[in-house]
């Protein structure tokens, strides 16, 4: 699969919250980089409050990125990144212009390294041609600033030699960064694909056991009462008023069982499944679910399928404490509001705990969570759209 | 995706992209340090600058093998040529322009940053920071045989000393993270399992519970109403046929796979037909009008649905319109098949209507939407009522699947 309009982030979400340490080191290294190099060219720096200015919008860029790319923000968006490289192009502009007035010819800039850094930081969070337009337009910015620049018309070196020695960092990262963005989003798809043909038999097989175990349900219950009634009935081939009775009285036996079952959503069939799977009477069951308008059944797969993680992760957490367990879904007029209450005696933050991988699914998924974590108690709030 | 298997997916694509990103890089600075050298030349025809040329060009076309066979003997070879074109391109840079002794500028770094970054990506982190170092190694052993041999003073290479700390930095990052964040992603491998199961366990209660509401309540039903004495011989018929399917077959089985698709479009063969024709036993009159031949376009599962929703559908007529005459009419478009039944009898008020009776929820709107359907009703109190059944087609008009 190939669309250059996705990002790694979207696609796979726990993947790319994997590459937040490495985002995290890379920002501290820009700007200590921008930091550096300014102190190593400080010999031909002629305007040192624009040289700080530099820095700090170099920083702005590296605080960008880390912000934007928290999993409480997920996905990444396209203001943010305008936003960081437009912080990081004035970096460039700025550290050009603080050595505006230098009577020698320019060592290594280092701000065409630090926005190409920058470009490699976000290629995890955005898309690949988004890369590219900022790999492009940096260059050429770079590239213009050198030609203007006052000391490109006095230069020794050859005019095409100083245009690609402002511009070629930043077009080398930016090229690399687009092609890591790029290979990612053609290998992985979507992270819920569905099972590859290798899985089918085993599928199956499980399909098979699913549908025995369902009819042996049946075949009981019929068994236990309406076999021996209409096989009794059959034999005699009379109908008495006790007959009539006890027909009124299996039949609504079992249409209350059904109607029981037709009201259940698969919000309630997971956390029944879930007691009964642990074998454990403590764990919450179908009654922590409040949702009276049957609004979970608007969901789509992907989003049961993170919910369904997201109450598994919850309840696997070693301070998940069973008795604040609660999942409300209340219809709105366009969007039904999911709010999912948990206890959790967690000394770490939630951002950096091991329920993080999973809020960055579940911002993906429902793209408007809300977290609220004042231990114990653990609120998150999003909303999906409802048919 | 079975479990832990996306996770090595997940791993694979990450190295790919990695190594991706390391061999544009490489091949970005190779080609802007041809372009460089190429300009340099220009501006001193006189300096044999171009064997550098020659030397970068063998570099690149390393650099393409090395991208389609990542093998160590290329890599080796890539380290040993590219060395080689670093020494031959500072020595003949500095020896022609005296201006590059004072400082560093790029074109001393090009070829260091793709020694650095191409060996190693795509394997495991401590594999690329050893591949990178050996090639900043050698990059700055030639850089100061140069510099030596030329007489130029020692010059700081930063924009290479960057690209290897931030190498090292990463794949350290990469290395002691890896664990953590691998152990989230068969969870939702899990969850992805779990909802498939779920589905089906759902989408087979559906079935179970609409056939029981077919067959036994509707014999319960029969029983509660018939006078003392004999049953009737259509009911005792009925009985005796279902006990047999549902204690002794695999009743809840998906149907097989069509072994003719063309018999099952013929109209006359379909599971709504054999529903108007049990309807019209049962003394109901129903006009079928419309697009026959779009049944067709369904798959078998849908073709039941169908077939078992309109036979609740008419089953209710019968039961509480108060008329005896009902009409079915089949819509088919280029990407549904809607079946509309119609009464004009007494309607009804659907909120109305006692929640335990599941006749339209179970075995006509749940047994729908089950196989991707929807079922929309139109009915007022004594002004008769429409059931819209509409399902995705299967098949394109021509006969092509969707």
């Amino acid at each position: 699969m190939s669309n250059p309009g996705l990002s790694y982030q979207q696609l796979d979400p726990v993947g790319s919250y994997g590459s937040r340490p490495i985002t995290l080191v890379m920002s501290l290294g820009v700007v200590g980089l921008a930091a550096g190099g300014t102190a190593l060219s400080w010999p031909v720096v002629s305007d040192p409050l624009t040289a700080f200015l530099a820095i700090v919008a170099t920083a702005v860029s590296a605080l960008g990125i880390t912000f934007w790319s928290s999993p409480l923000r997920a996905p990444f968006r396209w203001s943010g990144f305008v936003i960081v490289m437009i912080s990081a192009g004035l970096s460039l502009v700025l550290s050009a212009l603080s050595t505006w007035n230098a009577s020698t010819d320019l060592d290594d800039q280092w701000s065409p390294i630090t926005v190409g850094l920058i470009l490699v930081q976000l290629s995890s969070y955005r898309p690949a041609r988004e890369l590219v337009a900022a790999t492009v337009l940096g260059g050429i910015l770079a590239g213009f600033v050198a030609v203007l620049h006052p000391t490109f018309g006095s230069s020794t070196l050859p005019a095409l030699v100083r245009v690609l020695d402002a511009a070629l960092p930043l077009i080398a990262l930016g090229a690399g960064a687009t092609a890591y963005s790029s290979v990612l989003v053609r290998s992985l798809g979507q992270w819920y694909a569905p099972p590859g043909a290798s899985d089918r038999s085993e599928s199956a097989a499980i399909a098979e056991r699913i549908v025995r175990s369902v009819q042996d349900d049946r075949v009981t219950i019929l068994n236990d009462t309406v076999v021996p009634f209409l096989t009794g009935m059959l034999e005699r081939d009379d109908v008495t008023e006790a007959d009539r009775s006890r027909a009124r009285s299996i039949a609504d036996t079992i249409r209350s069982a059904m109607v029981a079952d037709v009201d259940r959503s698969w919000l309630d069939v997971i956390m029944d499944h879930l007691a009964l799977e642990r074998g454990d009477a403590t764990l919450p069951g179908s009654e922590v679910v409040q949702d009276p308008d049957r609004a979970a059944s608007d969901m789509t797969t992907e989003q049961r399928i993170v919910i369904r993680a997201v109450v598994l992760a919850l309840v696997d957490h070693p301070g998940f404490d069973p008795d604040g367990f609660a999942i409300s879904i209340a219809r709105g007029d366009t969007a039904a509001v999911v709010t999912l209450a948990a206890k959790l005696d967690d000394d770490e933050s939630i951002t950096r705990s091991g329920l993080a991988p999973y809020l960055a699914v579940l911002r993906i998924a429902f793209g408007d969570l809300h977290v609220a974590f004042q231990r114990p108690a653990l609120t998150l709030r999003f909303s999906y759209e409802q048919k | 995706m079975s479990q832990g298997q996306s996770q090595h997916v997940g791993l694979l694509a990450v190295n790919r992209a990695f190594s991706r990103f390391a061999h544009v890089t490489g091949y970005v600075c190779l080609i802007g340090a041809f372009c460089e050298v190429a300009g340099y030349q220009a501006a001193a025809p006189q300096s044999p600058i171009w064997p550098v040329l020659l030397l970068l060009a063998v570099t690149l076309v390393l650099l393409v093998f090395l991208d389609r066979w990542r093998t160590t003997i290329y890599s080796v070879l890539f380290l040993v040529v590219g060395g080689l074109t670093q020494y031959w391109l500072s020595f003949s840079l500095l020896s022609a322009f005296s201006s590059l002794r004072s400082s560093h500028t790029l074109v001393l770094s090009l070829v260091t940053v793709a020694l650095v970054l191409v060996c190693g990506p795509g394997f495991v982190p401590t594999s690329t920071i050893v591949w990178g170092l050996i090639g900043f190694v050698i990059a700055q052993a030639v850089s100061l045989a140069a510099l030596l041999s030329t007489g130029a003073p020692f010059q700081l290479d930063a924009i290479s000393l960057v690209v290897v700390i931030g190498l090292v930095l990463v794949e350290s990052t990469d290395a002691i993270t890896r664990s953590r964040r691998l152990a989230v992603r068969p969870e939702l491998d899990r969850a992805v399992l779990d909802e498939e199961l779920s589905v089906l366990r759902y989408r087979t209660e559906v079935r179970a519970a609409a056939l029981m509401h077919d067959t036994i309540l509707g014999h319960l039903a029969g029983v509660a109403t018939s006078p003392d004495g004999s049953l009737s011989p259509r009911l005792t018929s009925e009985i005796q046929r279902d006990l047999g399917i549902l204690i002794g077959e695999d009743w809840l089985n998906e149907p097989a796979p069509a072994a003719d698709d063309q018999t099952r479009a013929d109209w006359r063969r379909s599971a709504l037909m054999l529903a108007v024709q049990e309807a019209r036993d049962l003394s109901l009159t129903v006009d079928v009008t419309g697009d026959l031949g779009a049944i067709g376009r369904l798959t078998e599962e849908r073709d039941v649905a169908v077939g078992l929703a309109a036979k609740q559908c008419l089953v209710n007529v019968l039961r509480h319109a108060q008329v005896a005459r009902a009409e079915v009419v089949i819509i088919g478009s280029e990407s549904d098949v809607s079946v509309m039944v119609i009464d004009a009898g007494r309607g009804f008020s659907e909120e109305l209507v006692a929640s335990d009776r599941l006749g339209l929820r179970q075995s006509v709107r749940r047994r729908i939407e089950s196989v991707g359907g929807d079922v929309r009703l139109w009915s007022t109190p004594g002004r008769g009522t429409s059931i819209l059944i509409r399902v995705p087609a299967d098949r394109l008009r021509d006969g092509t699947d969707e």
